[in-house]
């Protein structure tokens, strides 16, 4: 639990500063991959390596993943149509018959409708989140942050003891 | 300066930029991947085989130990050597003894997470070898738990077998040869016979229903009742002449028709009933006669008056050898089934389907099959060797054989599951073992069967028959044995051959006429032959035994026997008539009464009530009945008009 908050408190100070952008953006393309996307199956697992080993903002992840998941349960007949649309290709079954039968890939459970539509969608549409929260993050710090730093309300702020001594143990704490 | 007063933020240091790879994770990781596999390489063999040292000790109940084992991640297989199995009764010497197991299992099962060896080898076993050091004995639990699936299985044979024979069947031929006196225990039978408490069952059920006979005949029409239909016919009046009363007349009479019709049937169906309730305690007396006759078998049996038959000679003296096989089939079969379960029928899938209520978190969506090319049972062995070659222990044999095709889901396995086993024991005198055991549980209907044959072993004290009077046993012989069994679903069929040869006898017998009659039949048989056909269902099966010896003995005893026999039979069955006759000749008396009381009676009222129809459908002493008597009326008015 400390270790969820700890990330979604570094997600919204990141998301505050002034760097980090593609970070978040790929956390947020992660947790839409994460949240649309049935749990237990071997590409959500990949998905989580991927957080775990590769920069990707992982409080922005887990915030997607838990936004998508709503959205995802609301999508699941689109991704049973376009599963199945997939699944009954002739031309793909001789694919799906050999992955059917080759060790780990089916604990990806490709087989099932909803699986398959959700990961033919979520895969496809990842760099479009990428690029579209990226885009709205940049957008967020030009507008929003930056017209709340001109607030007077914040130079008091950061006038106060309490902010300069918690400014200098972030610096050290990084 | 005037920056500094400004703004009181101190100077941000410029961070170095870190690169796409999170290397504060992948270190970690990195590191504990190694150690993960120092482990393995180091440590995992020793702690896997003081587990396997410390499980194997827990289910056989006294010390197992593994001299060394070592587990190979890319062939994936497992090779263990020196195994000791203590024996838990004797902790000084081993069970079994194998010299090394190797099983190969195959990567591609492993990684969908089932178990394929797809060769297996199990060389070296002893068996009953001496340890160097007693092995440790776990205490036994405390008996809480029921019996277990092995008791269970032994207890069904048990129950079936043990009914048809007695451990001191020749004790109970020497009691009757020396004559039997159940004076005493004659005078107390009564109270445990069958047909006596019926009697009284039969006398208690006629008190209660003879008075509901009274009853419903006192329901029935009585002589003044039906006087008065006689009174009320004669009164009618049926003058053509006044047209208005003849109609009236006609319509009180067809009235009291129908009212001496219900009478009539109240009383048919009272006979029907009484006489078929009195039909049913004629038979119920007829059928005591059965219940006498089981009575006197029962007797029989608690006198331990024998059948001098050769068949129930056989079966009395070689029961206890064939329910010894029966029940080591029988737990096996136990343990195949339950281990390699066979196909589950259509309605148990159903009921476990419909156990399983799994509520959908998110849309189940569909999920497709594809054709299946390749696919492993969660468990399966495709074939192990079995070898062992003479040693210096006593127990030691040449043994060769295959276990091929075991799995705990036998239905993905294509053949069925076989274990061969051929080997002598010279040690033991044992020679010509040739077994062959087929466990087919691919389908619904599971099939197992086991032929096996022992061309010559050693028999060693077998006792026959033990009691205070005689005992007998086999104290030596030579022995072969075949033996076919099939068990198709619950359908048992097993059929034994055995010759015992070389013989050297057990004999007491406190009387002298029965230990003349067994040595000279002992004397005369140098061979015993003991053949068994059994058949049925493990619940419920019938068992044919018969022996050489048997007939010699039955025909040896049958001189001295038979008519003493006979005499104890008559005995029983006239001290049954002495207890029970008198009160079933009062239940006869009282059957008899009721019947010829009643039907006499049913059959008077009947003959009364008819009489009172007949009288209403006469209606006058022409015998015309009134619509007959309107219509010929009518037919003059009409000639009268000329019509």
């Amino acid at each position: 639990m400390t270790l969820i908050f700890k990330q979604l408190f570094g997600f919204l100070k990141l998301l505050n500063s002034e760097t980090g952008h593609n970070q978040l953006a790929a956390g947020i393309a992660a947790g839409f991959i994460l949240g649309m996307t049935p749990m237990l199956s071997l590409q959500s697992f990949l998905v989580f390596l991927c957080i775990f080993f590769f920069r990707i903002q992982a409080g922005a992840a887990f915030l997607a993943a838990f936004f998508f998941a709503f959205v995802g349960w609301l999508l699941d007949p689109v991704f049973h149509a376009v599963g199945s649309q997939v699944l009954e290709m002739e031309s793909l079954h001789g694919m799906f018959t050999t992955m059917y039968n080759v060790p780990l890939l089916p604990l990806t459970r490709f087989n099932n409708s909803i699986v398959m539509g959700s990961a033919v969608i979520t895969i496809a549409l990842s760099p479009v989140m990428f690029f579209l929260s990226r885009a709205l993050i940049l957008k967020y710090r030009a507008t929003v942050v930056a017209r709340f730093k001109q607030t007077k309300f914040w130079k008091a702020i950061q006038a106060t003891s309490f902010y300069k001594w918690y400014y200098t143990y972030d610096q050290f704490s990084v | 300066m005037t920056n500094s007063q400004s703004n009181p933020v101190p100077p941000v240091k410029k961070k170095k930029a870190k690169g796409p790879i999170r290397l504060e994770a992948v270190v970690p990781a990195l590191v504990l991947t190694a150690l993960v596999g120092a482990y393995f390489s180091f440590f995992f063999d020793s702690h896997l085989r003081h587990a396997l040292q410390y499980v194997g000790t827990q289910v056989n109940g006294a010390q197992v130990d593994i001299a060394s084992l070592k587990t190979s991640f890319i062939r994936a297989d497992l090779q263990i050597a020196g195994i000791e199995v203590t024996d838990k009764n004797h902790p000084e010497r081993n069970l079994v003894e194998v010299g090394s197991v190797r099983f190969k299992m195959l990567w591609d099962a492993l990684l969908r997470a089932k178990v394929v060896v797809d060769e297996a080898s199990i060389l070296d076993i002893q068996a009953l070898t001496k340890r160097k050091s007693p092995g440790y004995v776990v205490p036994p639990p405390p008996p809480d738990k029921g019996p277990s699936v092995l008791e269970k299985a032994e207890r069904q044979v048990l129950d079936q077998t043990q009914k048809h024979y007695s451990k001191n069947f020749l004790s109970d031929i020497a009691s009757v040869v020396g004559g039997t006196d159940a004076g005493d225990q004659l005078k107390n039978i009564q109270g445990n016979l069958k047909s006596d408490a019926r009697i009284k069952q039969l006398e208690a059920e006629l008190k209660t229903k003879k008075a509901q006979w009274d009853q419903r005949i006192k329901d029935l029409p009585q002589q003044k009742e039906l006087k008065e239909y006689e009174a009320r016919i004669k009164a009618l009046k049926f003058d053509a002449g006044k047209p208005a009363e003849f109609a009236k007349s006609v319509g009180e009479a067809d009235k009291i028709i129908r009212e001496v019709d219900q009478k009539v049937k109240l009383v048919q169906q009272t006979s029907k009933d009484v006489k078929g309730d009195l039909g049913n305690y004629n038979q119920a007396y007829k059928d005591l006669e059965k219940m006498v006759q089981d009575d006197l078998k029962d007797l029989q049996t608690r006198f331990k008056l024998p059948d001098v038959n050769p068949k129930e000679f056989s079966q009395q003296l070689f029961m206890s050898m064939i329910e010894s096989k029966i029940v080591g089939l029988r737990k096996y079969i136990a343990l195949a089934r339950e281990y390699a379960p066979p196909l589950a029928t259509k309605e148990q899938r159903l009921t476990k389907k419909q156990e399983q209520i799994v509520p959908p978190k998110r849309g189940d969506g569909k999920n497709y099959r594809f054709p299946i090319t390749t696919s492993y049972p969660l468990f399966w062995l495709k074939h192990a060797a079995i070898s062992s070659e003479l040693s210096s222990s006593e127990y030691g044999g040449k043994i060769k054989g295959e276990i091929k095709d075991f799995s705990t889901s036998p239905e993905a396995v294509p053949r069925p599951a076989m274990i061969l086993v051929q080997g002598d024991f010279p040690k033991q005198n044992i020679f010509g073992l040739d077994a062959a055991v087929t466990l087919d549980h691919r389908t619904e209907t599971a099939k197992e069967s086991v032929t096996a044959t022992v061309a010559a072993f050693p028999v060693g004290q077998t006792k026959l028959s033990e009691g205070s009077d005689v005992s007998l046993s086999i104290d030596q012989a030579k022995g072969s044995s075949f033996m076919q069994a099939t068990l198709v679903n619950q359908e048992l069929s097993v059929e034994t051959k055995n010759t015992f040869g070389d013989l050297k006898y057990g004999l007491e017998a406190k009387n002298k006429i029965v230990k003349d009659i067994l040595d000279g039949v002992l004397k005369g048989i140098p061979a015993i032959t003991v053949n068994a056909g059994i058949k049925g269902s493990f619940d419920d099966f019938d068992i044919h035994i018969n022996s050489n010896l048997g007939d010699e003995l039955a025909a040896g005893f049958k001189r001295v026997l038979q008519a003493k026999i006979d005499e104890a039979k008559a005995k029983l069955k006239k001290s049954i008539d002495d207890k029970i006759g008198a009160e079933k000749a009062k239940l006869k008396a009282e059957i008899d009464k009721a019947t010829g009381d009643l039907t006499k009676l049913l059959d008077g009222k009947q003959a009364e009530v008819d009489k009172a129809l007949a009288d209403a459908k006469g209606g006058s002493k022409s015998g015309q009945t009134p619509q007959k008597k309107l219509e010929d009326e009518g037919k003059k008015l009409l000639k009268k008009l000329k019509f």
